[in-house]
């Protein structure tokens, strides 16, 4: 028997929709999302857990796309990029990150934006210096951290101006 | 002159200098901060192939024979 063609069934909940794959049992995450689902926003770096651009929501918990096998998000709920732009969860922060010119290529902007919704949400008042301690496991390697701390802090300043 | 036009509330950015001095938003950014990019990796063609590196196990060497025959057996899809 060939291990690697080995594959083992999977139901489990992406954005709210409910699917189920029959996957090779060393198939990661991220891989899962993109090549079965063709959900192409998650992004692959450097496929060993350190540019954060696989970033997505498991259980409510953010984790690295390509650090877990799809077989184990079996009974789980995923959210990625395409999941929250699509309910406007992250719709205030999108906007922040537009208006700040807080991306180039776009490329480490999902991972980005999954990592500063799960900062907000656990922490609502982030000094500057905690934004960039929890985004120092999402890599940008065009536009620099500047604009994207600008955006993250002007949305959390925002939303404690208005519960105020 | 001013350039903005307060009816359509865009910016008239053909007039002489209207860049100059401005921030000018990138049409393709709201795109690629919800994941929709399209990037290499992200396509998808008919019969696409992918291709494998096999890198020299030795710094300083002289190819004598590629053995090609079991990576040739494999099945194509």
């Amino acid at each position: 028997m060939n291990t690697l063609l080995e594959t083992v069934e999977i139901t489990l909940t992406v954005n709210g929709e409910r699917v189920k794959r029959s996957v090779p049992a060393r198939l990661n995450l991220a891989d899962f999302l993109r090549n079965e689902l063709e959900l192409t926003g998650t992004h692959v770096g450097c496929e060993h857990g350190v540019c954060g651009a696989c970033t997505v929501r498991v259980d409510g918990e953010i984790v690295r796309g390509c650090l877990m096998f799809a077989v184990q998000a079996d009974g789980c709920e995923v959210d990625t990029i395409e999941g929250l732009s699509d309910s406007r969860e992250i719709e205030e922060l999108q906007s922040a990150f537009v208006l700040t010119n807080a991306l180039q290529c776009g490329f480490c902007t999902p991972g980005v934006l999954m990592a500063a919704q799960a900062l907000l949400r656990d922490e609502p008042n982030p000094s500057r210096e905690r934004i960039r301690e929890y985004l120092s496991g999402n890599y940008c390697r065009c536009t620099g951290y500047q604009a994207i701390v600008d955006a993250i802090e002007a949305v959390a300043r925002a939303r404690a101006g208005r519960s105020r | 002159m001013s350039e903005f036009d307060e009816t359509t509330k865009t910016l008239n950015f053909d007039s002489p200098n209207s860049y100059v001095g401005r921030s000018v938003t990138r049409p393709n950014a709201r795109r690629l901060a919800q994941g929709r990019g399209q990037y290499v990796d992200d396509i998808v063609l008919p019969r696409m192939v992918h291709v494998a590196y096999v890198r020299s196990p030795h710094a300083h060497a002289k190819i004598v024979d590629i053995k090609t025959k079991k990576a040739a057996a494999m099945p194509a899809r």
